[in-house]
């Protein structure tokens, strides 16, 4: 085992990050009581189109801004569906995806010919950056230096995202938003505009993890994102809504898939078989964490204090997916009789 | 006057959905400006294509299929307030359990053979989308992120099984075993696809709608979907009622998934199932998740369906832009400030 982890570390990192940038942006749009599914089709749409631009104009960064751009438009879409529109979250969320999966082959033959994958070999690359003075250390420079810049500004993100959600007024607006809509509104915070700006940010950060997937790998792959975007979106639950929970949720299911490549590359284990393993294993950890919660909730109450719940789906609980989806169908079908 | 009230309520939302519809062909017909060389050509295929010989409007017809079964196992997930986002994978299931059950058992007679796979395919979809229901009864896990994981998970599993053991190592395409020619449903209209299983689906969707407007059971399983707080006053077990709806949808979505090798394939391939639980969810959403507005629904979306490929065959667009008007009227037919609109129009 002599150093022979240390690549293991530094390649989980890479893993993690399109992981840890969907879930620090995500984490907004739960705090701010929106169970945002589309971020899945968010980090497909930027990955698609900074490929795209980056081809085009042979510079990483205007790639990388117009997939930001492109992502934005298609979040302000998603979020004025949602919460102008009024549809269905859910819903508006699953065309989200279904959205941006469609558009990009559409755009992908109109462009290259190809609904396929599509690679360019000459196409620049976000290549490794060596930080001076961190890359000297033994270890640690081989861990943490010669990463590609998109690490680098998922670290500072998230530092930035604790921030902004715990010492800023916006941040304790979000946060009140999520916790009880109609209090906020009471004390003159207007919930949509919250809302709204949780998911755009929500839109900016899958707009890196998009095109941290393609702009490494210099091709389009349709489905690139591969249910990445919802194992983002069980990380945020499985991390209670914070930061720090986000980046340990991050660092497991990274090391999980990191997990599944190597064992592709070294063991005769059906590739097939290992790449449903992050799933499995997400489903698994969703029902300990809710376990583990469920008890502590109850040796709580036993102790009569008095805390909010952060369970994804409690039935009483009015924040929780699934009732949410059942509440707002419950009127649907009210109008459809 | 309440009774007035409501027939608006509903004319509201049924002119909601058309509205959903005609931005979507809208959208169609934007999409093939900007995209095809020949407009005038790919709209005529898109919109008519369908219906320019038995050929065509058979396998239109045999498309709606699938796209019944998966409608009336949302239906009943919408109507029952669970959320099955893991249709996908249990069509996928229920079609590779046909095909293990028709490989395993060849040599029953057709009339024991054929329920024998159409059961274990709604077997296998029922106990997948069941244990959903039952970690979310358990634990209160949510039946949203469960049913998505482990449908997600499932398809690299069926992936690997076609590719791996189950291979034909025969066919030049990668397919699995073929179910012997005695399993086979009949055609309806040859030389078109489309066989028997249409009928099935149409007797699927009468039945579902009795057992949820005319059956006890349906009862609860609405007023549990409706209201959860107050049908546990009302003396329902209303926790069971977060499994039951879900082995009822699983087990529709894994009977389409036997029924199209059956009646259809005969065999399972990789992308069998492309998009079809997601489908299922539109088909129910424009039929309000109403078990017999399910029919004319999917009959809908399969003209939608085979207008894009048609399109595709017969003029210069990909088949993918069928998805994007799917999105469209996705994002559209739930649309609450749409169908209020209306309503007020029609009040004055």
């Amino acid at each position: 085992m002599n150093g022979s982890y240390i690549p293991a570390i530094a390649q989980t990192l890479t893993i993690m990050t399109p992981l840890l940038l969907a879930a620090t942006g995500g984490l907004f749009s739960a705090l701010a009581g929106v169970l945002n599914i589309a971020l899945e089709g968010l980090m497909l749409c930027s990955a698609f189109f900074s490929v795209v631009f980056t081809v085009a104009s042979g510079n990483l960064f205007v790639g990388i801004l117009a997939g930001i751009l492109a992502t934005l438009l298609l979040t302000a879409l998603f979020a004025f569906v949602s919460l102008g529109l009024r549809a269905n979250i859910f819903i508006s969320g699953l065309a989200t995806n279904l959205l941006a999966a469609g558009l990009s082959i559409v755009l992908s033959y109109a462009i290259y010919g190809q609904t396929g994958s599509v690679s360019f070999p000459d196409m620049p690359r976000l290549n490794s950056i060596v930080v001076p003075g961190i890359s000297d250390i033994p270890i640690l420079g081989d861990i943490f230096s010669g990463q590609n810049i998109l690490v680098y500004i998922s670290w500072i993100l998230l530092i930035i995202a604790r921030v902004v959600i715990y010492r800023t007024p916006f941040g304790m607006r979000l946060r009140a938003v999520g916790h009880d809509m109609e209090a906020a509104r009471s004390v003159g915070i207007n919930p949509k505009m919250i809302q709204f700006i949780a998911i755009l940010i929500s839109g900016f950060t899958c707009a890196l993890a998009g095109a941290m997937l393609t702009l490494t790998l210099g091709a389009f792959v349709p489905n690139v994102t591969s249910g990445r975007g919802w194992i983002a979106l069980v990380i945020i639950y499985l991390g209670n809504r914070t930061p720090v929970g986000v980046l340990i949720g991050s660092i497991i299911f990274g090391l999980v898939e990191y997990l599944s490549n190597f064992l592709q590359a070294v063991s005769n284990l059906p590739s097939g078989l290992l790449l449903a393993m992050p799933f499995f294993v997400t489903v698994l950890a969703l029902v300990l964490y809710s376990i583990l919660e469920r008890q502590l909730r109850l040796r709580r109450r036993t102790a009569s204090a008095n805390t909010s719940c952060n369970l994804p789906a409690e039935d009483s609980d009015p924040k929780s997916p699934a009732s949410v989806l059942d509440g707002s169908e419950g009127r649907a079908e009210e109008n459809g009789r | 006057m309440a009774l007035d009230s409501r027939a608006k309520s509903s004319l509201a939302s049924f002119l909601g959905i058309v509205l959903s519809i005609l931005a979507a062909f809208i959208i169609a017909i934007i999409l093939i400006f900007s995209f095809s060389k020949d407009p005038a050509k790919t709209l005529y295929w898109y919109f008519f294509g369908p219906f320019t010989n038995p050929f065509v409007f058979g396998n239109m017809l045999e498309s709606a299929i699938p796209l019944l079964f998966t409608g009336l196992g949302m239906a009943v997930a919408f109507k029952s307030g669970v959320t099955n986002l893991g249709g996908e994978g249990q069509i996928f299931a229920g079609a590779i359990m046909a095909v293990i059950l028709g490989v395993l058992l060849p040599n029953l007679p057709g009339g024991v053979g054929i329920p024998t796979l159409l059961l274990g395919g709604a077997i296998v979809g029922s106990l997948m989308a069941g244990l959903s229901g039952f970690l979310r009864m358990a634990w209160g896990v949510s039946d949203l992120l469960t049913t998505y994981l482990i449908s997600t998970g499932m398809v690299y599993v069926i992936n690997y099984l076609i590719l791996g053991p189950l291979r034909d190592p025969a066919q030049i395409t990668i397919q699995s075993l073929s179910i012997p020619a005695a399993y086979m449903l009949p055609r309806l209209l040859p030389p078109s696809y489309l066989h028997a299983g249409l009928l099935l689906g149409l007797a699927a969707a009468v039945f579902i709608w009795f057992l949820i407007y005319r059956t006890h059971l349906g009862y609860e399983l609405r007023v549990a979907g409706s209201n959860r707080q107050f049908g546990r006053y009302g003396g329902i077990e209303v926790r069971q009622y977060l499994v039951v709806p879900m082995l009822i949808s699983g087990a529709l979505i894994g009977l389409g998934g036997a029924v199209q090798v059956v009646g259809r394939y005969g065999s399972c391939f990789t992308d069998l199932t492309a998009g079809l639980g997601w489908n299922g969810i539109a088909v129910a959403l424009i039929a309000r998740s109403n078990p017999l507005g399910v029919i004319p629904a999917a009959i809908f979306y399969a003209y939608l369906d085979a207008g894009a490929k048609s399109a595709m065959i017969n003029s210069d667009i990909t088949y993918e832009i069928a998805s994007i008007i799917s999105a469209v009227i996705f994002y559209l037919v739930t649309a609450e400030a749409a169908v209020a609109f209306i309503r007020r129009r029609l009040g004055k």
